[in-house]
């Protein structure tokens, strides 16, 4: 049995123990002077080698990756208030990019910095957070007078207004009577080749530009052009009136077609005199125009004068077809005159039908931008509610919620308020002299 | 340290903090265009969480200078433990929950070595000590077990020596720090030649420079290699036997302190040089962000 007696305890403790610093607190030691020191040397290095990169807080935008070495070229202390302090001023991003101001009534303006942030990655800086414009268009102050737009827009899907035009109550402004259903009937309409299937795409045209270096891609971009009848209606809807002149009257005001249908006679006339006593061929005029049972004319201004009427009469019938009378007006016109002397001239006060503007809208959304080529894919129908509208005051845009079903974040497709909206004026932009030369970049 | 009820009030303040910057972060986050340390509440984050990790760095320059009369050293550790805990979140919260990018990098990942490290000591240092308390009966001063271990061997010489007689054997110097020893020892009787045989052969050995992979270094064979001794002898020495079975579990405590002790300690040398090496590069980082 071991025997430990108080002395033998006491000898186990060697008094001096303290003075020598076992391993693991001398390699502690050592290492809590050589890992910071290393670390020191490795951020002084970058220091004095003029290396910024290791203060970068991350990879600059596609546009800017060309000073991504050259931090100077954005952050520079000749911009800032302090020598020390480098902070990216409004100057910096000014010198290469002209930002026009949003609007002019607008509350103060954020900095540059505070929608695009840089070093996020190769990111698009226009691609800009909803934060900022819910932050003012939220609760909407401006400098002077009232608000023209809503002042409590949130984001898209969520606070955003309806569209004006889907609202409740808006009506199309246009005249044109039009009837959609009509035209768009699975049964087909009637024209000069026989029973034809329209489609959207019949009428209405995205507008189309080349790219810039002339691909052979034609690039769709925008929104659908206006309805126009020389591409759109003349095919059916022609303006023939008199079956000697092939030429069809202008698509005029009524004084411009007048002065037409006179002048495609009178030339008519001018080169077939033979025909001044010879009378209508009763076969080829319209049903509604049963041939007059007077006698032939005696010259032909008289003959001009004849067909003239009948043709502005024919028309007038077809134009009601889809503008909207509101009555007659006055015009001077030159009168007609002999064509053996065409020198003499006096005008004369005549009456002619008077139409409604057309007033056809060829923007509906004039505050956001709409692009048709990604969506070519969906059927127009599906935005637009076009097979069953009768009337032309129907407004045939699409409401939030339809754009709502894919321009959702929940949807994958952006939903934020740059895809439609742009916070600086480009209409007031201006060019923008050169400040560097390519070898501060080299 | 062991975290038990005494810590309450800490891990109360601790989670009141932490809710709070949480609770200030979600609306921050959710409706702010930027999020991010250039932020105000960013920079706030930032502020804090470097006040703590400050604090908790100074715990080093605390144990430097104990009779400072700035707070027990207990109340240091406990802030360092709670504080250390807060000051990975903060951080999180000032870098909008991103590692980052070049200097801010290295720092994140720094800071989670440090981190997981401290998180690592917190736990073993709760643990181990008990557990040192319940396998190590003999423990001593760490630093003294080499001198104990000279001194085992010394016991055991004698005891060896008074059991068998004196011979003059030549013995190799014991371990440097140890006191040297220079034991002689004569064979004179054939009874005692299984104790010389064992003795100098296999236990000497052992406990002069103990290894895990020699036969005594285990218990149960240990026990068993004793067993075989003991009818090789006379009765009247198997008390200075069982004396040696006795040394040789000593030593086997003194191996597992030692080893225990390697486990306790080893996570401070990735712990404190990266802690340094953390507060050097993030006073880089303010410095930097200060300028650009």
């Amino acid at each position: 049995m071991r025997i430990r007696t108080a002395k033998m305890l006491a000898e186990r403790i060697d008094l001096n123990y303290f003075k020598r610093a076992p391993a693991l607190r001398r390699w502690r030691y050592i290492l809590s002077i050589a890992i910071p020191a290393i670390a020191v040397l490795w951020i002084a290095g970058y220091a004095a080698a003029g290396i910024r990169r290791p203060y970068s807080a991350g990879p600059v935008s596609s546009a800017h990756a060309f000073a991504e070495m050259k931090c100077e070229v954005c952050h520079t202390s000749a911009n800032a208030p302090a020598g020390f302090r480098a902070h990216v001023s409004e100057k910096a991003c000014l010198t290469c990019h002209d930002a026009p101001a949003h609007v002019v009534n607008q509350t103060p303006s954020p900095a540059c910095v505070n929608c695009h942030v840089e070093h996020s990655g190769r990111v698009q800086l226009a691609k800009v957070g909803d934060g900022l414009c819910v932050d003012c268009h939220g609760d909407l102050k401006t400098m002077q007078g009232a608000p023209a737009i809503s002042t409590t827009v949130g984001r898209f899907g969520s606070r955003h207004p309806e569209f004006a035009a889907a609202r409740e109550g808006a009506k199309d402004p246009g005249t044109i009577r039009f009837n959609h259903a009509l035209h768009m009937t699975k049964d087909g309409v009637r024209s000069l080749r026989g029973i034809e299937i329209l489609q959207c795409t019949d009428c209405h045209k995205a507008a189309r530009i080349l790219p810039p270096q002339g691909g052979s891609h034609e690039l769709r971009v925008g929104l659908m052009s206006a309805a126009n009848y020389q591409q759109n209606c003349a095919r059916c809807h022609g303006l023939e009136f008199d079956y000697r002149i092939e030429q069809p009257a202008p698509h005029d005001k009524p004084e411009a077609v007048r002065a037409a249908v006179r002048t495609a006679l009178q030339n008519y006339i001018a080169a077939h005199p033979s025909e001044i006593i010879k009378p209508d061929d009763p076969r080829r005029l319209p049903l509604n125009f049963p041939p007059a049972a007077e006698p032939p004319a005696r010259n032909a201004t008289e003959w001009v004068a004849r067909r003239a009427d009948n043709g502005e009469r024919l028309l007038w019938s077809r134009c009601d077809v889809c503008h909207a009378r509101t009555g007659t007006v006055t015009v001077t016109v030159p009168q007609a005159q002999p064509v053996a002397d065409p020198r003499r001239s006096v005008t004369v006060t005549v009456s002619v039908p008077a139409f409604a503007a057309s007033h056809i809208a060829t923007r509906w959304m004039v505050r956001a931008a709409f692009d048709h080529t990604p969506h070519l894919m969906l059927q127009c129908v599906d935005c637009h509610a076009a097979e069953n509208s009768q009337l032309t005051s129907d407004i045939l845009m699409p409401k939030q919620a339809t754009c709502a079903t894919c321009h959702a974040p929940s949807r994958g497709a952006e939903a934020r308020c740059f895809e439609c909206h742009q916070y600086h004026d480009w209409r007031k932009s201006h060019a923008v002299s050169p400040a560097f030369k390519l070898t501060d970049f080299r | 340290m062991i975290i038990d009820r005494s810590h309450r009030s800490w891990a109360v303040a601790s989670a009141a903090i932490l809710i709070v910057a949480l609770a200030a972060y979600v609306p921050y986050a959710v409706g702010s265009p930027r999020v991010g340390g250039g932020t105000t509440l960013g920079l706030a984050y930032g502020i804090v969480g470097f006040g703590f990790m400050a604090f908790v760095t100074l715990l080093s320059l605390r144990k430097k200078f104990p009779i400072w009369r700035i707070g027990r050293t207990q109340t240091w550790m406990r802030g360092h433990l709670w504080l250390g805990a807060l000051s990975l979140p903060l951080i999180l919260l000032h870098a909008g929950f991103l590692f980052g990018h070049g200097l801010a990098s290295v720092l994140m990942w720094l800071f989670a070595v440090v981190y997981a490290s401290g998180i690592c000591g917190a736990w073993l240092q709760h643990t181990m000590p008990r557990r040192i308390l319940r396998d190590v009966p003999m423990e001593t001063i760490y630093e003294q077990i080499g001198h104990v271990r000279a001194q085992l061997v010394d016991e055991a010489d004698r005891l060896v020596a008074d059991a068998s007689g004196r011979l003059e054997v030549a013995v190799p110097p014991a371990a440097s720090g140890a006191t040297v020893l220079a034991t002689v020892m004569r064979v004179d009787a054939d009874v005692t030649a299984p104790l010389r045989e064992f003795y100098v052969h296999e236990m000497r050995p052992f406990v002069q420079a103990p290894s895990r992979s020699h036969p005594l270094a285990n218990e149960t064979s240990a026990a068993g290699r004793f067993e075989k001794l003991r009818p090789l002898l006379p009765v009247s020495l198997h008390a200075a036997v069982a004396d040696l079975e006795s040394i040789c579990e000593e030593e086997r405590q003194l191996m597992r302190q030692a080893r225990m002790h390697g486990v306790l300690h080893a996570w401070l040398l990735v712990h404190v040089p990266l802690s340094f090496a953390l507060m050097a590069l993030a006073i880089a980082h303010i410095i930097g962000a200060l300028r650009y």
